[in-house]
């Protein structure tokens, strides 16, 4: 069935505004709504999150004042006494070169008959000087070679001319480097 | 209000909505959102501090109860330096060593009272005692003489070493040191 209208035309377009009217006002009374709804959400947030800031604030107030306590001083003044008691201990043995090694490295290097008269170290050059008298020229030069070779322990080895010079009776030195792992 | 017509009360009502969410987005809500998100950021660095605090105060228990147990111990960090009354036993110690391995020892240099001498590089205040030993007596007692030396309980550092030999049953060996005391 057909259904005509019999209004005239501009009361015809006057209800169809009127209609678009009504669906604006339930529009616009839902976007109020949603608006109210969001802010009141923000509201409340930060209401909550006012609350657990006071929250966490006093538990930093009460920490600080635990830590702060004098009791926390004393103990942490007497943890680094001890601290600097053990690191100066370590520090002062550790730094401590250990020269009986030394002593044992070069012990079977001079070859029988020959006969070390001073054995010198200089801690702070690493190096050992020695004197000796060794009955041929020959037993002069091993004891040197012996030296050379024992690069695991000691380095650079001078090679002073006068002591090849005479061919018995040879009062003779020599002065050489100590390798660092040897005094560690 | 005939002239108010629909029409016009659409606009109207449109026109008021877009004022009402423009200013809803635009100051309302930033207004709103920018307090909370400085209230997170305050509540984090309280959060950020709290932890800290609370290491801090974990880290202070564990400081107390360390010292505890290190008090229970029969051997305390202050027993690794002597006082200067104490240094006769480490004099001592190093007397027994020369007779252990029949050496003829002297000891020399040793002088002075610990607030006169020269402070050691330490974070610790000590004071450095310079002193020199002469060893008389077999190479090879000798040695073990230094090597027991260089072990043992109290710190003294070997800072010059010398050897003469007459034979090997007979060598003279020159040591200077440093004991450390506390001050």
């Amino acid at each position: 069935m057909k259904t005509i209208n019999l209004l005239p035309k501009a009361r015809q377009e006057e209800l169809r505004f009127e209609t678009i009217l009504r669906s604006l006002w339930a529009f616009l009374t839902l976007t109020l709504a949603s608006f109210a709804l969001v802010f009141l959400a923000q509201f409340g947030a930060g209401f909550y999150l006012q609350f657990q800031a006071k929250a966490v604030k006093s538990s930093v107030a009460d920490l600080q004042l635990q830590v702060n306590k004098q009791q926390n001083t004393d103990i942490k003044s007497q943890i680094t006494a001890v601290n600097n008691l053990i690191s100066d201990y370590n520090n002062l043995a550790n730094n401590s070169p250990k020269w009986s090694k030394v002593i044992k490295a070069f012990a079977p290097l001079p070859p029988s008959g020959l006969k070390i008269n001073t054995f010198n170290i200089d801690p702070v050059n690493k190096t050992v000087a020695i004197t000796g008298l060794s009955p041929a020229r020959d037993l002069v030069i091993q004891l040197y070679n012996n030296i050379l070779q024992d690069r695991a322990d000691f380095s650079n080895i001078d090679y002073p001319l006068e002591n090849v010079v005479s061919p018995v009776n040879v009062n003779f030195h020599f002065t050489f480097s100590i390798q660092n792992k040897l005094l560690q | 209000m005939k002239n108010f017509s629909a029409k016009n009360k659409i606009a109207v009502t449109a026109l008021a909505w877009l004022i009402l969410t423009a200013a809803m987005f635009l100051y309302f809500f930033p207004i709103m959102d920018g307090k909370n998100q400085a209230a997170l950021d305050g509540m984090a660095q309280d959060r950020k501090n709290l932890v800290l605090l609370q290491a801090q105060d974990k880290s202070f228990k564990q400081a107390q109860a360390d010292l505890r147990e290190l008090a229970a111990k029969t051997s305390q960090p202050e027993d690794f330096f002597s006082k200067d009354i104490a240094l006769v036993n480490e004099i001592k110690t190093l007397e027994g060593l020369a007779a252990k391995y029949n050496l003829k020892m002297s000891l020399s240099g040793v002088s002075g009272t610990v607030g006169a001498l020269p402070p050691a590089s330490t974070a610790t205040p000590l004071a450095e005692i310079p002193y020199g030993i002469t060893l008389n007596g077999d190479f090879y007692q000798a040695v073990n003489f230094i090597e027991s030396m260089e072990n043992l309980a109290f710190v003294t550092n070997i800072t010059g070493l010398s050897i003469g030999s007459a034979d090997k049953s007979n060598v003279t060996v020159s040591l200077n040191a440093n004991f450390y005391l506390r001050k």
